[in-house]
């Protein structure tokens, strides 16, 4: 059996800054504040769940991971279209 | 190998940390860009290939290959989410930092607009 405490602690550190992130969706200034601490809380969340599938050897957590990527992207670009001009006009 | 993985894993984790950091302390939408998108990108690489490299010794096969995948698409995806939010962000007017010295996209030539059924 392997030894996975330096994954734990990368996942735990990363958790860490996600919320710290929280405080710049908090309050950001401007919506592509908010949007931009999404993005970032997402990656971070991707990195979390690779760590975890290779942590508990769960192959389902990389599929999870590939669509929360895949979704935050979608996310980002909706929302950056609306920010830009409104979507329907 | 172990030694390898560890100084992957610390400086992945150094860049995120750095990432962070900016986007909390940066003064302008456009400095926590710059913060954001290329060391998340950057960090993230770097702990995905560890831990590629990690489920690699532990014996997963297809697991390797997905985790490829997953590193692939973080390249792809990071910085288009990035480029997308600037441009957003500058058209829509957010102010820039008042102390910022160079604004050149505000001197770029625009094209006229004809096609209204693009708008």
């Amino acid at each position: 059996m392997m030894n996975y405490d330096l994954e734990y602690l990368v996942t735990i550190v990363l958790g860490l800054l996600a919320i710290a992130m929280l405080y710049r969706l908090w309050r950001g200034p401007a919506m592509s504040d908010r949007v931009l601490a999404l993005e970032t809380i997402g990656v971070l969340g991707v990195l979390m769940l690779v760590a975890l599938s290779v942590i508990y050897g769960r192959m389902i957590y990389l599929d999870l991971a590939v669509l929360l990527a895949l979704f935050g992207f979608l996310g980002t670009l909706v929302i950056a279209r609306y920010i830009e001009r409104d979507l329907i006009q | 190998m172990d030694t390898l993985i560890v100084l992957l894993y610390a400086a992945g984790l150094f860049f995120n940390f750095s990432a962070v950091l900016g986007m909390l302390r940066l003064p302008d939408v456009y400095c926590r860009l710059h913060s954001s998108s290329k060391n998340t990108t950057l960090g993230s690489l770097l702990i995905v290939a560890g831990l590629a490299l990690r489920a690699a010794e532990s014996g997963a096969g297809p697991g390797v290959l997905k985790i490829l995948l997953i590193a692939v698409l973080l390249l792809v995806v990071t910085p288009i989410g990035s480029h997308a939010l600037a441009r957003a962000a500058y058209k829509r007017g957010t102010p820039l930092w008042a102390r910022s010295v160079v604004d050149q996209y505000a001197k770029a030539p625009r094209p006229e607009v004809t096609d209204v059924s693009d708008r």
